[in-house]
């Protein structure tokens, strides 16, 4: 059978054959799903901005009545890094390519977002594990400093939770790291690829 | 755009081109569950893009855009971080009364979506607009590439489809 004939056979032939389908119901059905994504991505937003909000309160709260200015230095760590993911996240969110777009114009606006979340987990450290860092890193010296004549017993579970809290940042780190060579690069590779073939060779 | 507008601009759309979306959701997954997954995840696309769409392009080009971005994005795996959408099954019945000829025609057509799910994303998109009949310039329109290069591909695409299903016939003898 040439080609010709096949094109014949496939646009004589009624693809949507047998699937009927309540065009009101359907209406409905659609109208929910668009309203209920908008409403999810909204709650997303809000849960991180409340988030931010809580982690900020707490530790501001706490060091005011502590007296302890190492616990300001974690508030601003943590307004730091909701800050950073919110304004991202709408920042990212405006350069997304409409889904009207032609196929190359969305594959490099979708390759455009990969590379960002790439050079975002492999910048992890910076934006998201250092400015926390640096206000846990002072408050757990300036513990170490008051406690300097405790008990070794005191002194000894102060230096197992300052080892917690390093192995989590580390634990953090690598699992961010996993994630762009597992994840994001074929993710990566498989976009090039599709703009590649759209490309003459 | 007013409410009314968009629900009959949305219904207009759906009637006279339900056959190109459900053709691009079967050129791109096999199961039914992932076909009506992704059937409405094209349509809720297709809603969202209709207050964009002010007549410039052709409706038929603007529908095979919405419905091959949104097919390859969910096939680059977004679906899985977004909320799952659940099924129309009340919705959608298939009737399933053929006769014997009708019955080895729609096995052809069966074998030929299998044929191009088959092949790499883009010469998939070609081969069905081109099966659809659309010209050159409009498959540039919706793909970004070049008509020349669509004609290089497309001659390779044809005889491709048409070797395969040829021996599909003979080892089906």
């Amino acid at each position: 059978m040439s080609f010709d004939e096949l094109q014949g056979e496939w646009q004589s032939h009624d693809h949507a054959d047998g699937l009927q389908r309540d065009p009101n119901l359907l209406l409905d059905e659609v109208r929910r799903k668009y309203d209920a994504l908008g409403a999810s991505l909204f709650r997303r937003d809000l849960v991180e901005v409340i988030a931010a909000c809580v982690v900020v309160a707490f530790f501001s709260y706490s060091g005011f009545v502590r007296n302890d200015w190492t616990l300001f230095l974690c508030a601003f760590g943590g307004a730091f890094v909701g800050c950073f993911l919110i304004v991202d996240r709408w920042n990212q969110r405006r350069h997304r390519a409409p889904s009207e777009s032609s196929l190359q114009v969305c594959l490099q606006a979708d390759l455009a977002q990969v590379n960002h979340q790439i050079w975002l987990l492999k910048n992890i450290f910076w934006w998201y594990l250092l400015p926390p860092s640096i206000g846990v890193i002072a408050f757990l010296g300036s513990i170490a400093w008051k406690e300097r004549h405790a008990s070794p017993l005191r002194q000894s579970i102060l230096g197992v939770f300052a080892l917690v809290c390093g192995l989590a940042f580390w634990g953090g780190y690598k699992l961010n790291q996993r994630a762009v060579t597992k994840t994001f690069i074929p993710r990566r590779d498989e976009l090039e690829t599709l703009l590649r073939n759209l490309e003459r060779d | 755009m007013k409410p009314t507008e968009h629900e009959a601009q949305f219904q207009r759309w759906l009637s006279d081109h339900i056959g190109v979306i459900l053709k691009v959701v079967r050129t791109c997954v096999e199961s039914p569950q992932d076909q009506e997954d992704l059937t409405q995840e094209i349509m809720v696309n297709l809603w969202a893009s209709i207050p964009r769409f002010r007549g410039e392009s052709q409706t038929i080009t603007w529908i095979y855009r919405v419905s091959f971005n949104t097919a390859m994005a969910w096939r680059r795996g977004e679906r899985r971080q977004r909320q799952k959408l659940k099924g129309l099954q009340h919705e959608a019945t298939r009737v399933a009364t053929r006769s014997g000829e009708e019955s080895h025609r729609q096995e052809l057509i069966e074998r030929m979506y299998a044929a191009i799910r088959r092949l790499p994303q883009v010469d998939a998109s070609l081969a069905l607009m081109h099966l659809d009949g659309l010209s050159y310039r409009e498959m540039s329109d919706v793909m970004g590439m070049s008509e020349n290069y669509i004609g290089v591909k497309l001659n390779r695409i044809r005889n491709k489809l048409a070797d395969e299903l040829q021996r599909e016939s003979d080892e089906f003898r």
